[in-house]
């Protein structure tokens, strides 16, 4: 249980990053966790068909605890719930016991982060486009049934090309086009989270993709909906409560108030894509918390050598490595999340430095902490692999994370780009320089 | 663009006069600096003419009454230049005075904080690691037991005997904060943190170490033999001076990682410098993608870094809300920072030097100096491993393991 009077959890999550408000939210999402998500953790990932624990669990997280209005605005009956901080401290609860949960949450918020950010923005037609999106679609996620939403954006080749903010949107192949009172989209998308069983797409467009930015068109599309179509559920290694499949677009037609294009479009999705990097880093540290508690348990429990596992100076070691990375990559899980929070002293979500600081704290959490889980696993040895012992989960779960939002390449690219004019669009060095 | 909002005015102003004067008075000056430890003492009077000595202590002493934080921006902004002055500097500016500020030794604070807000510049010395046993000290699974110097009572005096090997400043401080055990058997209760005057009797020291790196600061051998001094020059007494010694470890591992983030900063310039001039394949090296993954890699690790250690200054400076700082928890937090940063910075200087090739070793370069001073930060104060364990006993009942 999260013990927010200890000397540890003043330390973990300092005063200032995490105000009492947020502490309160943390608190009740931990002991949900634990209570709802913990003892079943070992079943999660068999539910193939999610109506056993998966559905159940996600029905009392997100109707019953309301998270899944947390990016509907507050006009609209919604929790207007938009700190960064609290955002990681919610990811990072729910990837303590399970990744794909906390997946499937974090992408119905993601999917809903473009109309907010355009209702909330002081610009007239992305206030339209986030009013006329809201009007239509926030009674679902405000309602008591299990609504979800998706950011469909990768595609079956130059999947994080898109994500490239170098790449100006013209590698999108999924094609818009506006037909007199509608827009009319074709192409298919793939690996979104969430896509299949979403309520309502974000689907990232292009109406010309020789004209990158100027062409670059976000629309919102419900489903059920004419000539929208899945294929099979990917079967994945791990963080199996988060559904991905391809998309296809045939011929779709919405109306038009349920899209913008141009540079505004491209400034909301290049928000959009900057802002969860500190949150899958925050996934990240709960996935490492997750594994080290489930350590520290066992080497406490087995003994060799005549004294428990933990006592022993190798041991000691391991779990000292871990718990040292879960202080430093929290605090800096924290301080990016404040960033974000504080625009107006660190810059907007999509300016290259903030870019670059979320990518390179992404990349770096995301990378490392895969290698520590696995360090873990020697302490269990044979006993690590069953999936009642708790741990390989984890080991799985850790595999996911680090390849997920266009991967750490991409986060390197970014990282150096607020240092110099690097090249790394898709079309070759010089393509794009300005 | 780290935790901007957590700095004040004067710390921002702290910065930029300490960066400026890393980048006039040091950074150019760095290979003679190495050889001339005279010229290293006039950079040191330049610091305390600056204010920088003496903003550490007390105001009622002339003091500025600084806090970790600004510490904490000093010695990065110095180990740009040169790590050894870095650690001279913090050494100096109070870390071995802060305990008798903490508890309220006034006896201690009167004899010897004057020194160091004189206007001159003045050393101050942490004699911790036993010449036998080394790492024994240090240790906090031996809770004592594995210090060898002893502190005998005798009338109202302390009778100081042992070795101390690898002290900073042995050897030209104004004053020695010695760790001693009253009974080793005793573990915790038995550790005595004595402030020993120089010119005691019975104190002598051997020659400076000759060292590849912080040849910039001296390091000798401390030798006590009968060594006596006022009892009142025991910080606090039984208990208490165990805290402290414990939080004194997590003030020096965080000392530690504000040169390791200075070293590593200051590679990461070279490199970024040298890769942006450098053509290879008919483009700057750092255009290559094999190239800017590296350059990836060290500046993110720098971000982490950052991240981690400041937090830590604040916390060291509010210990209200985040204290006692001699908690195994708070020890465990501030080990996980120097852990992580001794690493850090190693690897990162390490890659860095990937990509200078041959030039990362010229002595005619400035890199290969970074080489050697960001390795002795995981070699110090017990080394990465007994850190491991600091961090490790935050979170489990971790006992002795002699």
């Amino acid at each position: 249980m999260l013990d927010q009077t200890s000397q540890w959890y003043k330390l973990q999550y300092p005063e200032c990053f995490v105000s009492e408000e947020l502490r309160m939210m943390q608190k009740t999402l931990a002991d949900f966790v634990d209570k709802e998500i913990m003892p079943v953790r070992d079943k999660i990932d068999d539910d193939v068909t999610h109506e056993k624990v998966i559905t159940p669990i996600l029905k009392k997280l997100q109707v019953g605890l309301g998270y899944q209005k947390n990016k509907i605005p507050q006009d609209f009956g919604g929790n207007q719930q938009l700190s960064m901080v609290g955002d990681a401290l919610i990811q990072e609860q729910l990837s303590r016991a399970d990744y794909g949960i906390s997946l499937h949450s974090a992408c119905t918020d993601w999917g809903l982060v473009p109309a907010i950010l355009a209702y909330l923005s002081p610009s007239p037609t992305g206030n339209a486009w986030g009013k006329a999106v809201f009007s239509e679609f926030a009674p679902k996620f405000t309602g008591d049934k299990l609504a979800v939403a998706c950011m469909n954006f990768s595609e079956d080749d130059s999947a994080c090309d898109i994500e490239n903010p170098m790449n100006e949107g013209r590698t999108v192949k999924v094609r818009a086009e506006l037909k007199g009172n509608e827009w009319v989209i074709n192409g298919s998308k793939m690996w979104a989270s969430n896509a299949g069983i979403a309520d309502l797409n974000c689907v990232v467009c292009n109406m010309d993709p020789s004209k990158g930015i100027d062409g670059f068109t976000l629309v919102y599309v419900p489903e059920p909906w004419d000539g929208v179509s899945h294929g099979k559920f990917e079967v994945k290694c791990g963080a199996n409560a988060d559904r991905n499949t391809p998309t296809y677009f045939d011929n779709v037609r919405v109306p038009k108030e349920w899209g913008i294009q141009g540079p505004e479009a491209w400034f909301i999705f290049t928000s959009a894509v900057s802002a969860p990097m500190s949150l899958n880093a925050a996934n990240a540290v709960g996935t490492l918390q997750g594994a080290f508690d489930v350590l520290v348990d066992y080497t406490e429990g087995r003994v060799a050598g005549g004294k428990p596992v933990s006592r022993h100076l190798h041991g000691a070691m391991i779990l000292g490595e871990m718990a040292a990375f879960l202080s430093v990559a929290r605090a800096a899980v924290l301080e990016t999340a404040h960033q974000y929070d504080n625009m107006d002293i660190y810059g907007m979500w999509n300016t290259e430095s903030m870019f670059a600081k979320g990518h390179a704290i992404h990349a770096y959490i995301t990378r490392t902490v895969p290698d520590l889980v696995s360090r873990g696993l020697e302490l269990m040895g044979s006993f690590g692999l069953v999936r009642e012992n708790g741990y390989e989960k984890y080991y799985r779960d850790a595999v996911v994370l680090k390849i997920v939002l266009g991967g750490s390449h991409l986060g390197y690219f970014e990282t150096c780009k607020q240092f110099y004019d690097l090249d790394y669009s898709a079309f070759g060095p010089g393509k794009f320089k300005k | 663009m780290n935790l901007e909002h957590l700095l004040t005015d004067e710390d921002r102003q702290i910065r930029e006069t300490v960066r400026d004067f890393t980048r006039k008075e040091i950074i150019p000056n760095a290979k003679k600096l190495e050889a001339d430890y005279s010229l290293v003492e006039k950079v040191h009077q330049k610091l305390v003419d600056l204010g920088i000595q003496a903003l550490g202590y007390p105001a009622e002493y002339g003091g500025g009454d600084g806090t970790n934080t600004a510490l904490g921006i000093i010695c990065e902004e110095l180990a740009k230049g040169d790590g050894g002055i870095s650690l001279s500097a913090g050494i100096n500016w109070g870390i071995i005075l802060k305990p008798a500020i903490v508890v309220k030794n006034k006896t201690v604070m009167d004899r010897f904080i004057p020194s160091f807000c004189s206007g001159r510049l003045a050393y101050a010395c942490l004699s911790m690691t036993d010449e036998a046993g080394g790492a024994d000290s240090e240790n906090p699974l031996l809770a004592g037991a594995g210090i060898k110097t002893t502190a005998r009572l005798e009338g109202d005096e302390y009778v100081i005997n042992g070795n101390k090997a690898w002290p900073t400043h042995g050897g030209i401080a104004e004053c020695y904060l010695t760790i001693c055990t009253t009974d080793p058997a005793a573990g915790d209760e038995g550790v005595a943190l004595i402030y020993v005057p120089k010119d005691t009797p019975g104190l002598t020291f051997g020659k400076p170490e000759k060292k590849m790196l912080f040849k910039t600061s001296i390091n000798s051998t401390i030798h006590y033999d009968n060594v006596r001094v006022p009892k009142e020059y025991r910080l606090a007494g039984p208990g208490m001076d165990a805290n402290i010694y414990h939080f004194l470890e997590s003030g020096t591992g965080w000392h530690s990682a504000t040169m390791s983030l200075g070293i590593a900063e200051r590679a990461f310039d070279i490199v970024l410098e040298y890769t942006g001039n450098r053509q290879g394949g008919f483009k700057p090296v750092r255009q290559h993608s094999m190239v800017a993954g590296i350059i990836a890699d060290m500046a993110i690790g720098l971000d982490m870094m950052r991240a981690s250690i400041y937090n830590l200054s604040c916390m060291m400076d509010h210990l209200d809300v985040y204290g006692p700082p001699w908690s195994p928890q708070f020890i465990s937090r501030a080990a996980a920072t120097r852990v992580f940063a001794s690493d850090k910075a190693v690897e990162i200087v390490n890659k860095g030097a990937e990509l200078l090739g041959s030039m990362s070793i010229s002595e005619d370069f400035p890199y290969e100096k970074c080489l050697r001073d960001a390795k002795v930060t995981q070699l110090w104060l017990g080394g990465q491993q007994i850190c491991r364990y600091r961090v490790a006993r935050g979170y489990y009942d971790l006992k002795n393991w002699a």
